[in-house]
């Protein structure tokens, strides 16, 4: 036994606690994708500049490739899966269905996942606020125009508290 | 008859709803039991002569099934040969692995097979490769110097690549029984790429299925047959197991195709 | 890209952070928010055996009033610094720049304690700090000590902290009144370290020249740079339609910018012209206006 083995961890991961064991130095976007078969967060570069892997730490947006699992006990963890509770989408994501924001998908998590938690403390963005919030996102289809379209409905939506 | 409500009408997607709610399923998203994960070791010289490679330490490395090179990617595949019928243009021939000399930074020189990723990179830092650096003409400048090979042509593009979010990858599964080869892989053409692999591969193309699952962005990134599929595909087949591989981010950066400085 | 392995300890007491520092010789890094550290590990371009994480350790998140000093703890967040009313109120400086850090995701894990003795020659931080003469507060089982920003920063990625030391806190004087702040970045793509950036602070004194004026520069070499010294005679001036030009033309001839491969020095000659210009005449508007 030594120091290096994987240890047991205890993770809670969209409201519910999953036991595991992995290696310290063990990926939380590794962890969560293949240990969990959370496979909605996608590497993209494993350095933290893409933002494909985003996911929330108790609320607040974090690369979890930037994260090891081990750091992430006692913590609550949020993945897209969380977002379209009973099937129906989120306000962002039919807004980025309905502004064409998506064609490969690749990234769309980490956009929905990054804009859900940022809507929640800017609910009243300028167009301006919203593109240097997106900016964190790569997206190498769109040309974020659509992006930036249905972030602009998503935040109009939810101050009215419509869905569609 | 044409249908006047389809024309100029938004027409939304169909494929959005596992897209946007995290269940696209992506190269890496296939669970596959009993996979192993391919890595590669890759030249860090533009130009240089294999002198030695030594792989003793890296063979008994924890989870290690397997280290190959050009040797034995020679015996199982044949080489790419092009020779397009293009005035001045000369036939080219490229081994799937290379051989007694690298060409580039990044040029995959060993594949490592190995349970897991990590274990395989441990493996790989164990990797002794003795290199007889030659000259390379990696800049403009030079490449303009008196005495040069010099082409006259006034084109200038800056260095660009692809960049697709998702990078290259793929996943080669060998039924024994069957002698069939089944290649996942997010690919631009999988029908010509088809034909690539089992020629490369010495099958016939009735004995190979590429598989295309979603993909996160090509951009013709992911038509040809890269060498390092190649050598996974021809693994699996050698080992009787499956072998992935994920290219990483500064792999697709360095490695993968790119339109140079020209 | 996958780090080599580590062992992981995650003390709940700084207490328990220092001993385990002080046992682990030169083979520890603290984590933190792990936005600078974790992409080197994961790249395998630092290779520690064992990583050490803060981020239990409550007492290093406070943000305090100390007298003329503002308090604050290693573990504070970038977008803790950049919306908390204490910072934004008695070192607006620090937030404004904190606010410019990176990406939003970014901002939440990254830490001020990491961003210092991470020590990259063109982050904002680093900068700040200098301009605006923080003192940190480094610990260790063998005791603590203060050491000056101007003291702190050796080279790139290169701090005074020994091995077995943690930067626990940082001080800021607290910004007086009439003083007005500036701070200028320019980089390729929004988020990017940057290329050359300027911090300036000053206050309007009664003869109409300026009062009290710090000048930092970051990016330009190994470590940021305080510079009001260079121009002496220009900043001396009493105040005109020009004189935040002239300063920035004296200091751009005067400062040493340091070849790198990031961007020619003439341009980042440049860039110091046009920052710093922009830097004072920001610093003077809002100095001018009482904030």
């Amino acid at each position: 036994m030594s120091a290096l083995d994987p240890v047991p961890l205890l993770l809670n991961i969209n409201g519910a606690t999953r036991r595991l064991f992995a290696e310290p130095r063990r990926l939380l976007s590794d962890v969560l994708r293949e240990d969990c078969g959370l496979t909605g967060l996608h590497v993209g570069c494993e350095h933290g500049v893409c933002g494909a892997c985003t996911i929330l730490l108790d609320g607040a947006p974090a690369r979890a490739c930037l994260m090891y699992a081990v750091q992430a006990q006692g913590h609550e963890i949020t993945t897209i899966e969380a977002f379209d509770a009973g099937g129906e989408l989120s306000v962002v994501q039919q807004a980025l269905h309905e502004e064409h924001g998506l064609q490969c998908g690749f990234c769309t998590p980490g956009i929905v996942v990054t804009m859900e938690a940022w809507l929640a403390e800017h609910p009243d963005p300028t167009e301006t606020e919203i593109r240097d919030a997106l900016s964190g996102n790569l997206c190498r289809c769109t040309g974020y125009h659509n992006i930036v379209a249905a972030i602009v409905k998503a935040a109009a939506r939810r101050r009215e508290g419509r869905a569609t | 008859m044409t249908d006047r409500r389809t024309i100029g009408a938004p027409r939304l997607r169909r494929e959005d709803y596992r897209l946007v709610t995290g269940q696209g399923r992506y190269l890496d998203d296939i669970s596959i039991a009993g996979c192993l994960h391919a890595h590669f070791v890759r030249s860090p010289h533009a130009h240089a002569r294999i002198r030695s490679i030594d792989i003793a330490a890296a063979q008994q490395a924890e989870g290690v099934a397997a280290i190959v090179g050009g040797r034995e990617l020679a015996e199982w595949t044949t080489p790419l040969r092009m020779a397009p019928l293009i005035e001045g243009l000369r036939p080219v021939g490229f081994d799937t692995l290379p051989i007694d000399k690298v060409r580039f930074v990044g040029d995959p020189v060993l594949c490592i097979v190995a349970t897991d990723r990590y274990l395989a990179e441990d493996a790989a830092d164990l990797v002794a490769i003795d290199y007889e650096v030659l000259a390379a003409v990696a800049d403009l400048d030079q490449a303009f110097a008196p005495g040069a090979a010099l082409v006259e042509a006034s084109f200038c593009q800056q260095r660009q690549t692809h960049a697709p979010i998702e990078t290259r990858g793929c996943c080669a599964i060998w039924d024994q029984g069957r002698r069939h080869l089944t290649m996942h892989i997010g690919n631009q053409v999988p029908h010509p790429y088809r034909t690539q692999l089992a020629r490369r591969l010495k099958l016939s193309e009735s004995q190979v299925t590429v598989i295309s699952p979603d993909i996160g962005g090509g951009f013709g990134q992911k038509i040809a047959l890269y060498r390092e599929e190649l050598t996974v595909a021809a693994l699996a087949r050698e080992l009787k197991r499956p072998v992935r591989w994920r290219e990483d981010r500064a792999e697709n950066l360095i490695a993968a195709s790119h339109a140079c400085f020209r | 890209m996958k780090p080599a392995r580590f062992a992981y300890d995650a003390p709940a007491t700084l207490e328990g952070v220092l001993r385990s520092l002080a046992a682990a010789g030169d083979g520890a890094k603290v984590i933190a928010g792990g936005q600078s550290l974790a992409p080197m590990l994961n790249m395998r371009l630092a290779r520690p055996d064992r990583l050490i994480d803060i981020n239990a350790v409550g007492e290093l998140g406070e943000i305090a009033l100390d007298g003329n000093w503002l308090s604050i703890g290693a573990l504070v967040r970038h977008d803790a610094l950049a919306r908390t009313a204490l910072v934004q109120q008695h070192c607006p400086l620090l937030a404004h720049a904190a606010a410019t850090i990176g990406h939003y995701a970014i901002r939440k894990r990254g830490t001020i304690g990491g961003s210092l003795a991470h020590a990259d020659p063109a982050a904002q931080l680093p900068l700040v700090a200098l301009a605006l003469d923080a003192e940190m507060d480094l610990r260790s089982t063998r005791g603590s000590r203060i050491v000056a920003a101007r003291d702190f920063f050796l080279s790139v990625f290169s701090t005074v902290l020994d091995s077995d030391e943690l930067l626990v806190r940082v001080r800021i004087p607290r910004s007086s009144a009439g003083e007005g702040f500036g701070f200028r970045l320019f980089n390729q793509r929004a988020g990017d370290f940057a290329l050359v950036a300027v911090a300036a602070t000053l206050a309007r004194g009664p003869d109409n020249r300026v009062a009290r004026l710090r000048l930092a520069i970051g990016g330009i070499g190994p470590v940021p740079a305080r510079v009001e010294h260079l121009a002496a005679s220009e900043t001396g001036e009493p105040f005109s339609e020009q004189w935040s030009a002239r300063v920035a033309a004296a200091i751009a001839d005067a400062v040493k910018i340091e070849e790198n491969e990031r961007a020619p020095v003439a341009f980042r000659k440049e860039l110091v012209v046009a920052l710093m210009r922009e830097a004072l005449d920001e610093a003077l508007d809002r100095a001018g206006r009482g904030s």
